[in-house]
């Protein structure tokens, strides 16, 4: 009998962990102990005399004031684990925390249509986040990209449901919602291509985002085409198509159709445009504008880049100043495709500003086709320009037919921008300046008057 | 009060019983579980499962009996999953039988008459076709060197339960080694 046994020692003596495998455990277990290092204090715990003191002391505060110290206990763990989870990708230890708990709650606290639509539409961004920034480490393999195709499509079809039914009772807040999630998109798609080292690479997420941005797209045309009941047809037609296909296949900067097919459009109809759309706009542009700004200040991009930002939201601050001028002038239709350009650049600049971190990433891995997108981002640019320049000279002709003091803010206004242009000055001051004389123009033009 | 010092205690003990006692639990879970990825996966969470107590406040007086217990908890859960019989249906197993075959004395000669070599390789090989309770105690008193005692404290059984299991479990090693040969 006691043969055997010792036989047994013996025998599995010899099994032992490969030095790999322990070297791979050991470095698991170092993370781990790293990731949840021990509070300052709680050393104290190993030993006697201070131990039961500090137990005692635990168990003291947490009798008497439970509240407090379950708050704590919220804070220290919960807090932690869940911020710390907030940056964590797919194939790390925290991502199901940041998808199932964090993102959970965050659905949860969206109480109305409208916030479910964009807590909806901020994940769905979040995916394509996510594989961007796998694709810009090239850690992002064909199953990852399907889990997040699939979580991507999931989301977004949630925001289109949500958004179908703001529809329903504001068209205004559904075109202004849907401009921001399809630029967005366009903008995410673009970063996607641009960190990929492969273009293929990436097609599955490519195609998803597309369909989700021709979903969007449809339900834009839809409100649109609802705030101008009482407009003629040929408008609602010329709206239907124009914005929905350039903002999709321009990816931003664009629509340099919509305000001049607008524009040849019988400018009496133009006033039948729910006035409520274009003020929403308006107030969805200028806050963009403002995040584009903020962001751009803190934004660790070189000078040439944040020198491109920069113009671009002068362009944008342009299209804002344009859309003001024709909604004095009643020109709602006018004014509320001006104020949805201003939107679309800085909507665009926010998502490139965002995801500056990937695109440094892969722009240092693949110099040369980080170079071309620039430089067609750049005629891009000088296209978005050009045609914003036509634009503002028939907004300044349209302009003169139009009462005098009208007249002679537009062209205060564009001029002030021209002059301003090639100095790329602070825009925040500009667009104050022109704020605040806005309010003030009529008056001391009737002085002069 | 807080002696800087003193802080890196409970992380070096950790360090320490992770040098002393990967080998030891990744040899227990290999002969428990039969697959030598999971045995490695079980090895690690049991050091994560540690520091999460350690990290919880939690106080280890003795790590290795510690790091067994947590293991042998993981292991029991991972039966559960894989398997659907209970592990009383696979201890109704009866060895009742083979008791009497080794009283009468037939197998002993047999063993002996096994090469050293041929022996190790053929308990290696049976030892994963034991009845789990049995498995569990013969390998925690065989491979790992417990005490019945220790072992009895590990498993929340008696002691006289663990005697009983490592008996039952030593003659039936014993019948799947010669049944190899035969």
């Amino acid at each position: 009998m006691n043969d055997i046994t010792n036989h047994i020692k013996k025998a599995t003596d010899s099994l032992r962990l490969s030095e790999t495998e322990r070297r791979d455990m050991s470095h698991v277990v170092r993370e781990y102990m790293a990731h949840k290092p021990l509070p300052a204090g709680r050393h104290g715990l190993t030993h006697g005399a201070y131990s039961s003191i500090s137990l005692r002391w635990f168990a003291f505060s947490w009798i008497h004031r439970p509240l407090a110290a379950a708050l704590a206990l919220v804070f220290i763990f919960g807090g932690g684990v869940s911020f710390a989870a907030e940056g964590a990708l797919p194939g790390d230890a925290l991502y199901a925390v940041k998808t199932k708990v964090n993102e959970s709650v965050k659905v949860a606290l969206a109480t109305d249509t409208e916030a479910r639509a964009n807590v909806q539409m901020e994940l769905a961004e979040r995916r394509i986040e996510e594989a961007a920034t796998l694709a810009s480490e090239n850690r992002l393999d064909a199953e990852t990209q399907t889990a997040l195709a699939a979580a991507f499509e999931t989301h977004a079809s949630n925001a289109t449901r949500e958004v179908a039914t703001i529809d329903e009772d504001d068209s205004s807040a559904a075109a202004e919602i849907t401009s921001r999630f399809e630029t967005r998109l366009a903008a995410h798609e673009e970063v996607l291509a641009l960190v990929s080292a492969d273009v293929n690479a990436t097609n599955t997420l490519a195609s998803a985002i597309r369909g989700a941005g021709l979903a969007v797209a449809d339900i834009r045309a839809r409100a649109e085409e609802r705030m101008s009941v009482s407009a003629p047809a040929a408008m609602s037609l010329a709206m239907e198509t124009a914005p929905a296909s350039a903002t999709m296949k321009a990816a931003a900067p664009s629509a340099p159709e919509t305000p001049s097919t607008q524009m040849d459009v019988a400018d009496d109809s133009a006033a039948k445009y729910d006035p409520r759309a274009a003020e929403r706009m308006r107030n969805s542009a200028e806050a963009q504008l403002k995040v584009a700004q903020k962001k751009l200040k803190s934004s660790k991009a070189s000078t040439e880049v944040k020198a491109q930002a920069e113009a671009e939201l002068v362009l944008a601050d342009d299209h804002l100043e344009e859309g003001r001028v024709f909604l004095k002038d009643k020109a709602s239709a006018q004014a509320y495709h001006a104020f949805q350009q201003s939107l679309v650049i800085s909507e665009k600049l926010n998502v490139m500003l965002k995801s500056e971190t990937s695109l440094k990433k892969a722009g240092a891995r693949t110099p040369d086709s980080r170079a071309s997108a620039r430089a067609k981002a750049q005629e891009a640019r000088d296209e978005a320009r050009d045609d914003a320049e036509e634009a503002r000279t028939e907004a300044k002709i349209q302009a003169t037919a139009t009462p005098i003091q009208i007249e002679v803010e537009a062209d205060a206004g564009t001029s002030v921008v021209h002059e301003v242009v090639p100095v790329i000055p602070p825009p925040f001051k500009i667009f104050h300046f022109e704020d605040e004389e806005d309010e003030d123009s009529d008056s001391l033009i009737n002085i002069e008057l | 009060m807080t002696d800087p010092r003193k802080r890196p205690q409970q992380e070096e003990a950790c360090l320490e019983a992770f040098t002393a006692y990967s080998d030891p639990l990744f040899r227990h879970a290999f002969f428990r579980l039969s697959n030598r990825d999971r045995a490695l996966e079980l090895t690690q969470e049991t050091f994560l499962k540690a520091w999460d107590y350690v990290y919880g406040g939690g106080e280890v007086q003795q790590f290795k009996s510690f790091l067994y217990r947590i293991l042998n908890n993981l292991i029991i859960d991972e039966y559960h999953k894989s398997k659907q019989s209970s592990l009383d249906e696979l201890l109704e197993s009866d060895t009742g039988d083979l008791e009497a075959k080794m009283s009468e004395g037939s197998v002993r000669e047999t063993e002996e008459g096994l090469d050293e070599q041929g022996l190790l390789e053929t308990i290696r090989v049976r030892i994963p076709e034991l009845p789990d309770l049995y498995r569990e105690a013969v390998t925690m008193r065989y491979i790992d060197g417990f005490t019945p005692k220790e072992i009895a404290g590990m498993i929340g059984v008696t002691e006289n339960v663990v005697s009983v299991r490592l008996h039952r479990g030593v003659i039936k090693l014993k019948a799947l080694c010669l049944n190899n040969d035969l």
